[in-house]
């Protein structure tokens, strides 16, 4: 089996927020695609370690943030590789809310989308998240990030806790799907 | 030598660790990394990283 096929697949870039009460989350997704046209759904897929799947699984709700291609590594990162539960995220930015209450931050978003989860399906170490389109707004002009350019331009690196990851020995063994508290 | 930790991740730079990755030897000051070096955690540059207080 040669991993390196994964690679072919192509992918965006978006920030995953969610709030229970007053706690808000968010973190880095590739996964987050249009599963059905009317009424609009889109899945959203993340490690079940998250703060933000655990946010998620209380509110039933999420919002997901379009990044441009002008997001810094930096901005990228404040997101990635730390945990909402030792870091609030959302400290210090500028941010949105949308209906639902879920934020979504002002800088390099071209659009956010406000989701009510239909359905959770466990998938081993992940969550698969089936979610009806209850909002969507334009916020920007530019050209969405890419994982390519992510990865290629910005020089940008994927955490372990990410279904794209693959390990320096590329076992592609699966992820338990509990175990010490994700980045 | 002082470790320096990076602001946009949490990784730690140990310079007596070096970072053997990107081909740094172990006993390798901070300020003595190449100035194209990245976090290897996140990929931010130097000037994210801030002196560690002991």
């Amino acid at each position: 089996m040669n991993l390196d096929a994964l690679f072919c697949l192509t992918y965006g870039i978006y920030v995953v927020s969610s709030r229970a009460g007053q706690r808000l989350g968010g973190l880095i997704c590739n996964t987050v695609i249009q599963v059905t046209a009317e009424p609009p759904r889109l899945a959203v897929v993340m490690n079940r370690r998250h703060y933000t799947h655990e946010l998620a699984g209380s509110a039933g709700r999420v919002s997901v943030a379009v990044l441009s291609e002008d997001a810094p590594l930096k901005f990228i990162g404040r997101f990635g590789f730390r945990s909402g539960r030792d870091f609030d995220k959302y400290a210090d930015i500028a941010y949105g809310t949308l209906p639902s209450g879920c934020p979504y931050p002002r800088d390099f978003v071209l659009a956010a989308f406000d989701l009510a989860v239909e359905r959770a399906v466990p998938v081993a170490s992940h969550m698969l998240f089936v979610c009806l389109l209850e909002e969507a707004l334009i916020l920007g002009e530019g050209r969405p990030m890419t994982y390519a350019y992510y990865r290629e331009v910005l020089r940008g690196k994927t955490p372990p806790t990410a279904p794209s990851y693959v390990s320096p020995a590329g076992s592609g063994k699966e992820q338990p799907p509990e175990g010490e508290t994700g980045r | 030598m002082k470790k320096y930790k990076c602001e946009v991740c949490g990784y730690i730079y140990d310079p007596q660790q070096g970072d053997p990755d990107s081909n740094v030897a172990p006993g390798t000051a901070f300020e003595d990394l190449p100035d194209d070096w990245v976090c290897p955690v996140c990929g931010v540059g130097k000037e994210e990283f801030s002196p560690v207080a002991e």
